[in-house]
């Protein structure tokens, strides 16, 4: 495992909850490396012919770098194949088909030869906030699979529904799981596209006063008894949407990077990595939601101090 | 019934007169020399005459039975070369933990799971289906071994998700399939495991079942006898003399061997013992390559063939293909087998004496498997082996002549050779060019090649019928839609393919296949003239009256037999099984 490891978010969602519109987003944008997009169909994505650079065959190359393909009926084949692109890509993304589990895609990921390569960053759902309670038999039993399977759900087309469908639908959904309502799939990027390892150093995210969220980061001092820091992960309430960092274990001569989305831990051996503390880590939560002295205490009580 | 019942001996006295004499019938005879004929003589289980009742009245002594057919159509019996009775009714007959539940959450399942247990106590497996991830995610759970073992710690739990991809196993599970952090990843697929300490945590992923499967009890050989079973009882009375089951293990052998033991074997069958554990295991595979299959063997029963995947299927694109699926892929499905493997395999298994059947679906895994005959002949010379193409669902228009050229059979199975809802869908990904010449039995034939049908049961019906009419039509056999799918052949080519090409299938064509002088006994009386009708919708509601192997009635839908030395082993109206 290396910190090269590119970034996979995966994007699902029934169709019409705008997974077109945030991924025309994410591929025009240059800030987020070099990056893959692989999509089910081409002329959904509706690529301004202006900044297409090279079409051949499957791959549509845009002037920012981005690469944009269509899906291959051997995902893995295909994902193998992404992984030893030279420059070496830092992040894929994928959309799924409508009407699938992004379970699947996910279960793809976790294939031996591909965890050497790349790593789930994340699983975005959209939910089309004015349809979703329409959905019956099978295809709301999709959409059920496809919010369980979600780090983030977006419930989009917020503005097409009152406050009060809105509230319902949260409560009916967001038991356990860290939605954010938008319009247009707006949503700051540092929510949508999680970086493993920190390029700038561990420093709280910039989040300026409009934005929904707020960072701050967290130095530790001493290593972490492993079974307590996952319990802790386990119980995060909702508002702490990402947390990131590094941290050394109990019994574990080398530090891992942790990387937290939603309900969903992963770490992976920082081989080389020389953490100037036993731990520190990024938080990014909701805005207002004043929860920083609490988990602070909580960490510390679990360094023992 | 069994072959020991009609053993003579080269200095057993033969009567002069026949055993059984069927007139008044309209014999379509698969015989060029004499394509038709009013009556047949059988003595021993063997034609010894075929023509009219006046040619054959010398043969009629005091001890003939005599039968009259009232007019009815007879020919050969049906020889499928390709279905799976075991795949399609085991599983049904097994009795498995079936949650029943569409999307049954974690309080649920576990229910499922203690039922299941207290009414089969002891200590055995527990294995079923379904669970879905969702449920566990809503319930702020993780299914895995934790959870598992926290519903059912001592006995082996292995639990199959909805959407096919995870198998949920319990820390009991594991050990008895000697599964612990050191263990491996196969290569199609995987187990999930702890980040930290690299256990696994109980979700066996997609290839991963198979590690479980080997730690199980295989199906019990009573639950496959029956299925074999009803399987020869429904082919029986639907006509079919003889069939290819071709996926065996030493227990599939055993229940077969019972059948036939008990005399309930009422078709030829030639068993194909996998090659590759991707639907069983076989654990005694090499024993029974090098010669154990000889123990199973009977006039009723061979094990001399071998299954090979070489490819996959046309539904997720996973054919080997000559040319890329689509346009704008460079993906042209793939081999499960490196072609050194095969040709390795097939020239060891022709110097063997064994039958090659090789699931090719695309064209460039039958151009990778005639390419392994011919290395197979330049090595060991003619063996006299007719090796198997299975399914052909796509052949290259260049390999035609080749069937012929290296004495390999083209075997078609019916699945979507003619257009339903299902089949449209599915072979779409083919595109309009591929279509077209999909299942080219016309193809293989105008080369001279050897062409054969297999229904490939449970992928399609087991019903010869359906196949037989679709083959001549290539259209749907229920409606009046138009869409036709690849080539018709005529119905006297159908025929052919459906009985004598069978027979040569078998390496059986000197003794069954068509009504000749010398041949088995193998015939069927049906209700109908096949050539009396435009074939759609009317072959396949043909109904069998009688089938007869080794000149003996095995099924007698009007009881014409009973009470006779000649009853048969199956009577009355077919079994539903489908």
């Amino acid at each position: 495992m290396n910190n090269d490891s590119i970034a996979v978010t995966v994007v699902s969602g029934f169709l019409g909850a705008g997974k077109t519109t945030l991924l025309n987003r994410i591929a025009q944008q240059p800030q987020h490396g070099r990056m893959a997009v692989i999509v089910n169909d081409f002329g959904e994505l509706n690529i301004d012919a202006a900044i297409i650079a090279e079409v051949t065959d499957a791959v549509f190359s845009l002037q920012n770098g981005c690469i944009c393909c269509t899906v291959q009926e051997d995902l893995l084949a295909q994902l193998v194949s992404l992984s030893q692109l030279r420059p070496r890509l830092d992040r894929i993304v994928i959309e799924c088909s409508g009407v699938s589990d992004p379970q699947r895609i996910v279960q793809t990921l976790g294939y031996p030869q591909l965890k050497a390569h790349l790593h789930l960053d994340t699983v975005i759902t959209l939910v089309d906030a004015s349809g979703y309670a329409a959905l019956e038999g099978e295809f709301a039993r999709l959409s059920r699979a496809q919010v369980a399977c979600a780090d983030l759900v977006l419930l989009n087309k917020a503005d097409l529904v009152s406050a009060a469908e809105l509230q319902s639908l949260r409560a009916t959904i967001g038991a356990r799981t860290r939605v954010i309502s938008t319009v247009q799939a707006q949503i700051p990027d540092a929510l949508l596209l999680g970086e493993r390892s920190p390029r700038n150093g561990f420093t709280p995210v910039p989040a300026p006063h409009h934005e929904l969220f707020e960072s701050w980061t967290w130095q530790g001092t001493q290593a972490l008894p492993a079974k307590a820091l996952r319990d802790w992960l386990g119980q995060l309430p909702k508002d702490v949407f990402r947390l990131k960092g590094l941290v050394h274990l109990q019994g574990n001569d080398q530090p891992f990077w942790l990387q937290h989305v939603g309900n969903r831990s992963q770490f992976t051996l920082a081989s080389g990595e020389h953490a100037q503390n036993s731990a520190q880590l990024v938080f990014i939560a909701r805005r207002g939601s004043d929860l920083r002295q609490r988990l602070e205490a909580q960490l510390q009580e679990m360094q023992g101090l | 019934m069994t072959a020991s019942d009609q053993f003579t001996s080269t200095h057993s006295v033969v009567g002069e007169h026949a055993d059984l004499v069927l007139h008044h019938g309209r014999f379509y005879t698969l015989d060029p020399s004499q394509p038709w004929a009013d009556a047949v003589a059988i003595r021993g289980g063997r034609f010894i005459a075929v023509g009219t009742l006046a040619d054959l009245q010398h043969l009629i002594g005091p001890q003939t039975r005599q039968h009259d057919l009232l007019g009815a159509f007879c020919m050969p019996g049906l020889h499928d070369m390709h279905t799976h009775p075991d795949l399609a009714l085991a599983p049904r007959y097994s009795d498995d933990l079936d949650v029943g539940i569409e999307d049954p959450t974690p309080e649920q399942l576990a229910a499922a799971i203690h039922a299941y247990a207290d009414a089969h106590p002891g200590d055995g497996w527990i294995y079923g289906q379904y669970w879905v991830r969702y449920t566990f995610r809503e319930a702020g759970l993780t299914p895995g071994r934790e959870w598992l073992d926290s519903i059912m710690p001592d006995r082996p739990v292995a639990l199959l998700d909805r959407m096919w991809g995870t198998m949920m196993v319990n820390s009991c599970a594991l050990k008895l399939a000697g599964i612990d952090r050191h263990t491996a990843d196969p290569r199609n697929g995987y187990m999930e495991r702890d980040e930290l300490s690299g256990e696994p945590n109980g979700l066996m992923i997609d290839g991963a079942y198979a590690l479980i499967h080997a730690a199980m009890p295989p199906t019990p050989v009573a639950v496959l006898r029956r299925a074999y079973r009803d399987g020869v009882h429904f082919q029986s009375s639907r006509g079919v003399t003889a069939t290819k089951y071709v996926h065996v293990c030493e227990r599939r052998l055993d229940a077969l061997k019972e059948l036939d033991d008990a005399g309930e074997l009422s078709v030829r069958v030639e068993a194909a013992i996998s090659w590759q554990d991707d639907i069983f295991p076989v654990r005694r595979r090499w024993e029974l390559l090098g010669g154990e299959r000889h123990y199973y063997r009977s006039a009723r029963l061979n094990a001399n063939a071998v299954k090979f995947h070489f490819d996959g299927t046309v539904e997720p694109k996973s054919s080997y293909l000559m040319t890329p699926w689509a346009a704008d892929s460079s993906w042209r499905g793939k081999l499960n087998l490196t072609p050194e493997h095969i040709t390795d395999m097939v020239v060891d298994m022709d110097r063997r004496g064994l039958r090659v059947i090789a699931h090719c679906t695309g064209d460039g895994a039958s151009d990778v498997f005639l390419d392994a005959v011919a290395e197979a002949r330049r090595v060991n010379g003619d063996s006299g082996i007719r090796h198997q193409c299975a399914h052909s669902t796509l052949l290259h228009p260049g390999n035609l002549k080749r069937f012929k050229a290296l004495n390999v059979i083209a075997e078609f199975s019916p699945a979507a050779w003619y257009p339903t809802p299902f089949a449209s869908g599915a072979r779409s990904g083919y595109g309009a060019e591929r279509l077209k010449r999909i299942y080219d039995f016309k193809g293989v034939l105008a080369e001279g090649g050897l062409a054969v049908m297999g229904t490939d049961w449970p992928v399609a019906s087991i019903d010869p019928w359906l196949a037989l009419e679709t083959m001549v039509t290539r259209q749907n056999p229920w409606n009046q839609e138009p869409d036709c799918f690849g080539e018709p052949i005529t119905l006297e080519q159908a025929l052919q393919v459906a009985t004598l090409n069978g027979a040569h299938a078998m390496g059986l064509e000197h003794s069954t296949g068509s009504l000749e002088v010398g041949k088995c006994a193998d015939l069927i009386v049906i209700d109908r003239d096949l050539f009396a009708q435009p074939a759609r919708n009317y072959i396949h509601q043909t109904q069998v009256l009688l089938t007869f192997v080794d000149g003996r009635p095995v099924y007698d839908r009007l009881n014409a037999f009973e009470g006779t030395a000649l009853q048969a082993v199956w009577q009355g109206l077919p079994p539903v099984i489908e």
